[in-house]
């Protein structure tokens, strides 16, 4: 019995520190994959998380700086919802252009300016080829 | 052509359905008449699937744009080499080639089990068909491979110009024989639970079967991490992207599977265990595919949203009612014989080793699914990155390298004071040695320091194991130290083989931990003959090219490389935009050396010869690699077909009939 009681302590223990780490890590690292309307309502708090936020590049908003790896655009809705300004400091990835999808990454700010920390442009589709409309 | 090919794959249908009936009833009824004609449909599924894939793969190689797949993944001036590719770089064509795979190891089995093995044999034929069945049905009613084109164009896209790549052309392949062979052991489970010959044949019969499964997948990830750290450019090998999770988890789960059935051989326990993991292991392969096919994650791989996701769904809930309900029938019968003895004692480093593996394996699931989960919960979309899964996998991997250290040596049943103080005392020494050593060198990361000496301590427990084993055979056999050593590996080359995996495996925990924590990225702007500095490379940005073809369009920079005022090497890294389809691309150049990878990506390049350049050094990142390689060797060694081990398994069989006769 006192055996038994040992493994079922052995066990326990690394099922509740999986558990635990899930649990703790979830909290730490979540992210709100989120609209730009979303982003915008007043109604909806993300204080103190990263957001995702999905939108599309406004075309003639792009300033690309390439001595400083400097860029500033313009988010907007896919629905036409609402824009964002966005800054961002790195390399211009592969597929970003004007009125392509993107999505941002970085922590959620009441600042006039989002300061992502990543720019993420849907990669090109690996299993399928694009359709053309 | 084309009807040849269709014809083919509702043949396929035919015959694995078939397949299915004739071998389920002539096993229940004892009518063996009935168990042949199921194999030899079986057989026949996989000669119409193979008609169906030559049919594809001709049609890939003189482009025929009439088929849909064939316009969309090829072009004229494809070369054929990748033409292959192409029969994995989509949707349809991918799950053809599953399909083929799949025959082919289903008449493998069948084959080698034609004088054996004949109680279990049916269920593994069954089980097979119905999984070709699935992907059968999908091919014929769902993604037709050879659905046609109205007008067809006169070229094609072609292939995407990063899957036109070496390890592109390995690394599906080699991902879906890791996959697919998962099959056969499941097979032999479920056979094993209908017939309910629990002991440990089904699985002495499918070990080989494991071992090819499992090394493929473990080759499969690597492959697939080297295209990422080659092709993509952001100073990676592993995103944790919902892609590379699906490959992931079924080989923990089938890594905790091959270390607890060594329990199930010598102690006849953990039975319930060892079919839960099979029965998991074959589930995530499934579910790989599904979250691969159906787009319900997002994935920078970007799937098309493909209608299968619900079929898929269904089809792996079926797999483990099915299978989980056949395990509670038996479940009685799966108790164990005998009981654990002691938390210190080698079952239980096993068994704690596998709660640990599934424990990783649940971790990445959840972290996979949470975006889903959430969104069916509380109505949010919420998602975990990288960070989610470094920081619950990592403490758990630390944990598991401490256990592979300990399992191989610890005493079986009860360790006592003693042994542990024999067997561990040089490799905890050593270990805590290394430790103190890294943090004298100024190694500040508490994970970089527990790796490091965990590592020193499993290398010394292997290094120990292979000197005692030597030792005793020049003492009783007389050999010399050398020729006693490679001795081991003949007499056991399961254990010494796995021994050698082991030491690949501390490799890639060394490359891993120490490439992500001591990390250098920089970001660097420079004019012509300007110098920059990284580490402790000096680059200097010489010149710039433009070259311009009908294929694609090319910048190149040339970057010289000095080390302490040498010059050692020049980099030439580039942007390049394809035509067709267009779209940029970014070619990584590197250096890469045992001590550390410098990695330069060409970020932009202005007119007037401006460029910027991300540059990287990844500490230790070739070890991962060659890790890979080790673990190549260790499941030759392990896997390989002795002579002994066939003489054990002969005269194993010859005493079971003789006892079944008497």
């Amino acid at each position: 019995m006192k055996r038994e009681l040992k493994f079922v302590l052995g066990i326990g223990i690394i099922v509740a520190t999986v558990g635990f780490l899930v649990w703790t890590a979830v909290d730490q690292t979540k992210m709100y994959m989120i609209t730009v309307a979303e982003y915008l309502d007043v109604g909806n708090s993300y204080a103190g998380n990263t957001v995702r936020i999905a939108g599309k590049v406004a075309p003639g908003s792009v300033k690309w700086n390439a001595a400083e790896s400097d860029l500033r655009f313009t988010l907007s809705d896919m629905d036409g919802r609402g824009n964002i300004a966005v800054h961002y400091n790195g390399l211009l990835p592969d597929m970003f252009a004007e009125d392509k999808k993107v999505v941002v990454e970085g922590p959620y700010t009441t600042d006039s300016s989002f300061e992502a920390t990543t720019v993420m442009t849907s990669c090109p589709s690996k299993y399928e080829a694009e359709t053309k409309s | 052509m084309i009807a040849i090919g269709n014809l083919a794959l509702y043949l396929a249908l035919a015959t694995s359905l078939y397949a299915i009936a004739a071998s389920s009833y002539g096993a229940l009824a004892r009518r063996k008449e009935f168990v042949a004609s199921g194999e030899h449909a079986a057989y026949a599924t996989w000669g119409l699937v193979t008609i169906a894939t030559i049919v594809m793969v001709n049609a890939l190689m003189t482009n025929d744009f009439t088929i849909k797949y064939v316009a969309a993944y090829t072009s004229t001036t494809l070369p054929t080499r990748f033409r292959f590719t192409a029969l994995w770089g989509g949707m349809e064509g991918s799950l053809l080639f599953w399909t083929l795979i799949l025959t082919s190891f289903t008449s493998l089995a069948q084959f080698q089990n034609r004088n054996r093995n004949r109680e279990l044999m049916p269920y593994v034929t069954a089980t097979a068909s119905t999984v070709a069945v699935f992907f059968v049905s999908l091919l014929v009613f769902l993604t037709p491979p050879f659905a046609l084109l109205a007008r067809p164009p006169v070229e094609g896209t072609d292939l995407n110009p990063l899957l036109q790549n070496y390890w592109m052309q390995i690394h599906p392949p080699a991902l879906y024989l890791g996959y697919v062979s998962w099959t056969i052991p499941f097979g032999f489970a479920i056979g094993a639970l209908v017939t309910g010959r629990l002991d440990d044949l089904w699985i002495r019969t499918s070990r080989r079967w494991c071992l090819m499964a499992w090394f493929f997948l473990s080759l499969g990830n690597l492959f697939g991490a080297r295209w990422a750290y080659e092709v993509l450019g952001w100073g990676g090998y592993w995103a944790w992207d919902p892609v590379e999770n699906a490959a992931f988890m079924p080989l923990l789960t089938g890594t905790a599977y091959l270390h607890s059935v060594m329990i199930q051989e010598r102690k006849d326990m953990l039975k319930v265990w060892n079919m839960t993991l099979i029965i998991l292991t074959f589930a995530l392969t499934i579910f790989g595919t599904f979250l691969t096919r159906s787009g319900v994650i997002s994935s920078v791989h970007s799937f098309t949203e493909s209608g299968l996701g619900p079929y898929f769904l269904t089809f792996l809930a079926f797999i483990l009612v099915f299978s989980f309900g056949l395990v509670t029938y038996r479940l009685r019968e799966l108790r164990p014989r005998h009981q654990l003895d002691s938390l210190l004692s080698r079952e239980s480093a096993f068994l704690f080793n596998n709660l640990l593996l599934v424990g990783i394996a649940f971790a990445t699931l959840w972290g996979t699914i949470f975006p889903v989960l959430s969104e069916w919960v509380r109505g949010v979309k919420i998602t975990v990155g990288p960070p989610f899964f470094n920081r619950v996998n990592g403490p758990l991997a630390v944990a598991l390298l401490l256990l592979m250290g300990v399992g191989p040596v610890i005493a079986w049943r009860r360790a006592t004071f003693r042994n542990l103080v024999d067997n561990f005392f040089k490799p905890t020494a050593l270990g805590l040695g290394c430790g103190a050593f890294g943090f004298a060198l100024g190694m500040r990361s508490l994970s970089a320091i527990l790796v490091v000496s965990f590592s020193a301590f499993v290398l010394c427990t292997v290094a120990a194991e292979f000197h005692s084993g030597a030792r005793a055979r020049v003492t009783m056999v007389g050999e010399t130290y050398t020729t006693a050593l490679i001795g081991l590996f003949r007499k056991n080359q399961r254990r010494y083989g796995g021994y050698v995996i082991h030491v690949g495996v501390v490799f890639m925990f060394l490359g891993v931990t120490m490439s992500s924590v001591y990390r250098v990225e920089e970001l660097h702007t420079v004019k012509k003959g300007e110098r920059f500095t990284i580490g402790r490379y000096t680059l200097e940005y010489q010149d710039s090219a433009n070259k311009d073809d009908s294929h694609m369009a090319q910048l190149i920079a040339t970057l010289a490389v000095y080390e302490d005022e040498n010059l050692i090497t020049t980099l030439y890294p580039e942007k390049r935009f394809y035509k067709r389809p267009e779209q940029p691309a970014t070619e990584v150049d590197m250096r890469s050396t045992m001590r550390d990878d410098l990695y330069v990506v060409l970020g932009s390049l202005d007119d007037r010869g401006i460029a910027t350049f991300q540059a990287y050094v990844n500490p230790l990142v070739w070890w991962l690699w060659f890790g890979g390689v080790v673990l190549v060797v260790g499941t030759g060694i392990a896997a390989f077909p002795s002579r002994k081990a066939a003489f054990r398994e002969r005269a194993r069989e010859t005493s079971v009939i003789r006892r079944q006769q008497a």
